[in-house]
């Protein structure tokens, strides 16, 4: 191994009661694409926090280029040539792009060389120009970051933590908002930069992309260093295994085929809606797991919107349990029994700084009223019941709900929703940005409610999550049913056949 | 997006002529010598309170607590004049800036120190010093008889002076001269140094301001410091100017202020934000409410203008805001 860039000694970090990180070690050399995987909660973030200088730690000690530090703070790690690229991009919306480009460099300056107090623009345009020369890139200098599309946004971060001629970049989470075009010419510049000398700490939870761009693998479990070594030494399962601390079992659903006799809990006749959906004929019985395929437009988050009374004007015909249902807005939809899962649930679903339990009674309110007032100790016992059968990881119910992992907030919005005794589940991406140990756990849940015969609707992107939950794919291709499959015929390489020949 | 920047400064010139067409039109004397003078002494001390209020805004607080810090660093510097016989200018001026300064300081460390939302620190701040004012140093006023001589022949000094028709005397005060110093020096220091680029940063996202390592101590400390300093100096500089010193007085500036702040385009939550517009919100705000007697509107009606021009303003700004957001994603 060629010398070490960084290294940290038994780093240790608590935060009140919680012990984020027990004495970690970490080694990265000059010139490598290192991957620190872990599930959320792992101690990751509070990791890159400690080598950026944002959070110091309490024990242990960093050695950067052979000089040793106790602790850092954020200009001294960009002085030492850190730079960190989180998840969120860290801009400035209000500043231009020349100016988000050229102001850490400015802090940082600010300090060493002769404290300067001006700032020009013309200054921060030419240092903005050689940022974006190096990667290659084209960008609006003079727009203001708030006016671009997410991709260029990340463009934008990654040119800023060139500026400064980094020798170590960060990079936390980068794919989570990028389309698959994205990331790979996001692993283009990341290869590029390696080229040029950078070493890379590549933060994900994702186990494709860590074999696809990095060289070695450090895994961190609970605050814990649990496998380190040659992305050779890996293989999907032991990474895994090393993730999450236990084996995934991944048996495929099965439905025993209803009797003819059952009604189905759903079903669509010459479903439309104007220029999103054309004559859809869909049944979807109880117990069924559906999932829904397609590209993005092709009327898989249409459906699910209009079924949630989101389109008024639909036309054709829906049934629940044989009872024809008119689903013209929010309120008649959940009337009639019908739950929607956003894909974004921070933004469309949970109410962050409310507690749990009152997420989770949010739509059943009316349950428990009793005259003008509510029951609120009834209430709170059927809140507790859903947090134990959702299996939500929480020691009360009175926290808020922002303070829970993706996995654990995607329990409380369904949770939510078998208070109110939905008979039809739509979920729509419902494990993105949930790490695999919950993941799995969310799978297990989704299916014993469907065994207890709540029929659901998945919408999702990923295709192992649709092959092992659904007893039954349908393909969505511009407003149409674009093919069916069954369960025993249910084949991730048969749906990615189907999606090519989409378009 | 420099384009939009000057296009909502533009916004403002423009109803600012619409609204001078439209009141000289009612009455001719708006457009007198004597009423466009008095209109531009009429903007030095809301205009140097309000670059203050400016610079708290753009790095995302908010401050109600300068009328107070105005009032006190005036009437305690005066009072001190007149109990050590101390005649000087730049000496007492230096004084009020000074007192003004730290009632600031006082803000930015609790805003910074404990974490508390600026509103309700202002708030708190403001009514204590106000209260503690009247309650501790006294409720009389210092009229002119009293005022220091020094103090009035400096707040009476006027650029130049002409007589008009009937031989009265019109003058243009030099007070403007100090107003449009200080705005052109916030201006530099908000543009063309670190620290000003950092007050916008701070204001545009405070955590990713502290993750490239501004110094947002110093970021918090310079905007409370720049607006207590800023009022301090402003409340001395008014009681020169109308040779008076009132210990109740600029009661519910701060809403005229911070209207005017706001009409100049400005955003309450932080990042956005001019000079140049703020200069321009405040000449409005006072041409219209100083305009209402020439409009035959009686002054009773002033704060209803005040109100009406904060919620327009407020819903123009966000209204911007959202055109842009949605411009981008």
């Amino acid at each position: 191994m060629t010398e070490a860039l960084i290294a940290l000694l038994g780093v240790s970090k608590r935060f009140g009661g919680v012990q984020a990180l027990a004495g970690v070690s970490l080694t990265l050399a000059a010139g490598e694409i290192h991957c620190l995987a872990g599930e959320n909660g792992s101690g990751k973030s509070t990791l890159i926090k400690i080598i950026a200088g944002v959070e110091s730690p309490d024990a242990g000690e960093i050695t950067l280029a052979g000089e040793r530090l106790s602790r850092l703070d954020p200009k001294g790690a960009i002085a030492r040539g850190i730079q960190v690229i989180y998840q969120d991009f860290s801009l400035f919306p209000s500043l231009s792009v020349a100016e988000n480009l050229a102001l850490p460099s400015r802090i940082a300056g600010a300090r060493g060389r002769g404290r300067r107090f001006g700032f020009s623009a013309g200054e921060s345009y030419a240092i903005a120009r050689a940022a974006i020369a190096r990667l290659g890139i084209d960008l609006p200098l003079a727009a203001e970051v708030g006016t671009l599309a997410t991709g260029e946004r990340q463009l934008v971060a990654i040119a800023r933590a060139l500026v400064s001629a980094p020798r170590l970049l960060i990079m936390d989470e980068p794919t989570t908002a990028l389309t698959g075009r994205e990331i790979e010419r996001l692993f283009a510049v990341v290869r590029e930069l390696r080229a040029q000398g950078l070493s890379i700490l590549f933060v994900s939870h994702k186990i494709r992309e860590m074999f696809a761009i990095s060289e070695r693998i450090t895994v961190l479990r609970n605050g814990l260093v649990v496998a380190e070594g040659e992305v050779a030494a890996f293989d999907e399962a032991s990474l895994a295994r090393a993730m999450i601390g236990e084996d995934l079992a991944e048996e495929p659903y099965r439905w025993p085929d209803a009797a003819p006799s059952v009604t189905p809990r759903l079903v669509l006749s010459g479903f439309s809606v104007p220029g999103e959906i054309e004559a859809l004929d869909l049944a979807v019985f109880p117990g069924e797991i559906v999932g829904v395929a397609g590209l993005l437009g092709g009327g898989r988050t249409e459906l699910a919107l209009a079924l949630f009374g989101f389109r008024p004007h639909y036309r054709g015909e829906v049934r629940l349990d044989g009872v024809r249902a008119r689903l013209s807005s929010v309120a008649a939809a959940v009337a009639a029994g019908i739950a929607y899962v956003p894909e974004d649930r921070l933004t469309e679903g949970l109410f962050l700084a409310q507690s749990i339990d009152r997420n989770l009674l949010a739509a059943s309110l009316a349950r428990w009223r009793r005259w003008l007032l509510l029951d609120l100790a009834r209430a709170e016992e059927s809140a507790a019941v859903m947090r134990a059968e959702m299996a939500i990881n929480t020691p009360d119910g009175a926290r808020p709900v922002a303070t829970l992992s993706g996995g654990n907030q995607q329990r409380v919005m369904i949770g939510r929703w078998l208070l109110r005794r939905a008979r039809l589940l739509i979920l729509n991406g419902p494990t993105v940005g949930v790490d695999i140990g919950s993941k799995a756990g969310l799978h297990r849940r989704i299916r014993a409610l469907a065994e207890k015969g709540l029929a659901v609707l998945m919408i999702s992107d990923d295709l192992p999550e649709l092959v092992q939950n659904c007893n039954r794919v349908v393909m969505l291709h511009r407003g149409r049913l674009a093919g069916t499959f069954a369960a025993p015929a249910l084949s991730e390489e048969g749906l990615a056949e189907q999606l090519r020949a989409l378009v | 997006m420099k384009a939009l920047f000057g296009r909502s400064e533009s916004l403002v010139a423009i109803a600012l002529l619409v609204a001078m067409v439209v009141i000289g039109a009612i009455n001719p004397a708006f457009f007198g010598l004597s009423n466009l003078f008095s209109l531009a002494r009429s903007n030095v001390i809301v205009g140097i309170m309000a670059l203050g209020v400016l610079t708290v805004m753009i790095s995302g607080g908010i401050d109600v607590s300068f009328p107070a810090f105005a009032v006190a660093a005036m009437y305690l510097t005066l009072r001190l004049m007149l109990a050590a016989d101390w005649q000087g200018i730049l000496g007492p001026f230096a004084l009020a800036s000074a007192m003004g300064l730290a009632f600031g300081l006082v803000n930015a460390s609790l805003v910074h120190g404990l974490r508390m939302i600026p509103l309700i620190v202002t708030l708190g701040t403001g009514a204590l010093v106000r209260g503690a004012l009247l309650g501790l140093v006294g409720t009389s006023q210092i009229n002119i008889d009293h005022m220091p001589p020094g103090l009035i022949h400096f707040g009476s000094a006027e650029l130049f002076a002409v007589r008009d028709a009937s031989g009265a005397h019109i003058g243009l005060s030099a007070m403007i001269l100090i107003y449009l110093a200080l705005a052109a020096l916030v201006h530099l220091v908000l543009g063309k140094t670190l620290l000003g680029r950092g007050v916008y940063a701070y204001g545009d996202d405070r955590e990713a301001a502290r993750r490239l390592g501004f110094d947002q101590r110093r970021i918090v400390f310079f905007v409370y410091g720049l607006a207590g300093a800023l009022a301090g100096f402003a409340g001395l500089l008014h009681a020169s100017m109308i040779w008076l010193a009132n210990p109740r007085d600029f009661v519910g500036l701060e809403l005229d202020v911070i209207a005017a702040v706001v009409l100049g385009g400005a955003s309450i939550f932080g990042g956005r934000g001019s000079v140049p517009g703020t200069m321009l919100g405040v000449f409005l705000l006072v041409m219209i409410s100083n305009s209402l007697i020439l409009m035959h509107i009686p002054t009773t009606w002033q704060r209803v203008v005040v109100g009406l021009i904060v919620i327009v303003a407020t819903a123009a700004t966000s209204f911007r805001d959202r055109r842009r957001a949605q411009g981008g994603a």
